[in-house]
């Protein structure tokens, strides 16, 4: 019986080793969506060893979100605290702020300098006439109308940032000119998307990707390689302008197709030009890529409203960025490093 | 050896084969990418690219969106939410590409077809 005993015994390990082969890796990619914050959408994708574990991950993501929403929003007050909208409620008032405001501010500063002023965080009295525009055309579609030119004059003498007066000590932001507004919407997409990656990073994240609304942050890579992130085609029907593969880098795509309303049939666009107060149609997409999120956002903005030699002029003196163009004609231009990331676009994303 | 000897090896191994084909049929492995389809947050239905299919999902305030899958790819052709940003974003096919609709909650993901 000691052979039978023998041979029963090496059929159980055989049995269980083939169940043992049939078992799948349990670490994989998860994908969630979320629909709140900063009036966009924003997607997490992370590689995670569980549901749970990767649960775990959402809800911090959800949390910062809704986090940095509430400090940047220029349109709604939050019970408790000051945020945007409180230091445009009260321009010319010192208005006593969390340092993580007074952060993106003093970022703000830094990308009108590197931009020329082409980026200007100061332009909410001009943005806020097309805000309007655009949200009655919405309701109104036969009655859309453009803002009144002389407005927009009067309302650009009160975009000088200078006049933003920022003290650390008292943690206080004064808008010393009383008809100024604040609008962040050309860098807090891109500077929350950073932080949130960052948090994720802290919490355990090894490999992910974090997207606010066309800004995208890499963390780590995946099994086979870089993270691929593909640039959306303006046309619905076209293939991706390009895919990138990157690894702790960030990919920000400001574009004119989604966001925009129409007067007898001529579109406008929600990016607009500092100097003449409306929006610029040289480009149908604007991608820029560098290990920084906000500075991506922050770029994608100024250079969809510079001309092409001035736009190139720009990210070339920048180490580290690179950008690719849609131009209004369909077709692309790289600055000189971009094509170094792109890969292959028949492979899975 | 005896022919008890035998008659167990057969045994074991038979149970062995019938334990892999049990495993094999109950998770059969589809090369073909999923179309995950939820609305807020909730996964309502899970599309093989590999199967043309159409199906209309209602958000809680009443709006539409339908999402189709044809030819390996998703896409959603019609929705009632203002800007129907989800309709022109176009098809999608590739794992990790995402149309979204805002103001409806909805997300159509791409997933590996594996488990």
């Amino acid at each position: 019986m000691k052979q039978a005993f023998a041979g029963i015994l090496a059929g159980i390990l055989l049995l269980f080793s083939l169940s043992g082969c049939a078992k799948k890796e349990d670490r994989r990619v998860y994908t969630q969506t979320f629909f709140e914050g900063f009036d966009t959408v924003s997607t997490l994708r992370a590689y995670a060893d569980s549901q749970a574990d990767f649960d775990r991950l959402a809800d911090l993501f959800l949390d910062r979100l809704a986090y940095w929403n509430r400090l940047f929003d220029i349109y709604h007050d939050y019970e408790g605290i000051s945020n945007l909208k409180t230091v445009n409620d009260r321009a010319g008032q010192a208005v006593k702020v969390d340092g993580e405001i007074l952060s993106l501010l003093e970022f703000g500063r830094e990308i009108h300098s590197i931009t020329g002023g082409m980026t200007n965080i100061a332009m909410g009295s001009v943005l806020t006439l097309w805000h309007d525009c655009r949200e009655s055309a919405k309701e109104h579609p036969e009655s859309a109308h453009t803002p009144d030119p002389a407005a927009l004059i009067a309302a650009a003498e009160h975009t000088d940032l200078s006049k933003m007066e920022i003290d650390r000590a008292a943690s206080t932001v004064r808008l010393a000119d009383p008809k100024m507004r604040l609008d962040v919407g050309a860098i807090a997409k891109g500077y929350a998307a950073g932080k949130i990656a960052n948090a994720l990073r802290e919490a355990g994240m090894s490999d992910g990707t974090v997207n606010v609304g066309g800004n995208t942050v890499t963390v780590g890579r995946r099994p086979d390689g870089p993270w691929r992130v593909g640039i959306q085609n303006p046309d619905p029907d076209g293939d991706f302008l390009s895919v990138l593969g990157l690894s702790d880098l960030c990919l920000v795509t400001s574009g004119s197709y989604e966001r925009y309303f129409e007067v007898g049939g001529v579109r406008y666009h929600h990016i607009i030009h500092p100097d003449t107060l409306y929006p610029v149609n040289l480009y149908l997409s604007v991608s820029v890529l560098s290990a920084d999120s906000a500075l991506c956002d922050g770029l994608s903005t100024a250079l969809f409203n510079m001309e092409p030699d001035a736009g190139m002029a720009l990210v070339e003196s920048l180490d580290g960025v690179e950008a690719l163009w849609m131009n209004a004609d369909g077709s692309l231009t790289r600055s000189s490093g971009f094509a170094a990331y792109e890969e292959d676009s028949d492979e899975e994303v | 050896m005896k022919k008890f000897d035998w008659i167990l090896i057969l045994f074991v191994l038979g149970l062995a084969a019938a334990l892999w084909g049990g495993w094999t049929l109950l998770h059969p492995a589809s090369d073909a990418p999923v179309a995950i389809v939820r609305q807020d947050g909730e996964t309502v239905e899970r599309l093989p690219l590999d199967r043309d299919a159409r199906i209309t999902v209602g958000s809680p305030e009443g709006g539409y969106n339908t999402v189709v899958v044809e030819d390996g790819a998703v896409f959603v052709e019609s929705a009632d939410c203002p800007d129907k940003i989800c309709v022109r974003t176009g098809n999608i096919r590739e794992v990790g590409e995402v149309i979204a609709c805002l103001p409806h909650r909805l997300s159509v993901t791409v997933e590996s077809g594996e488990g």
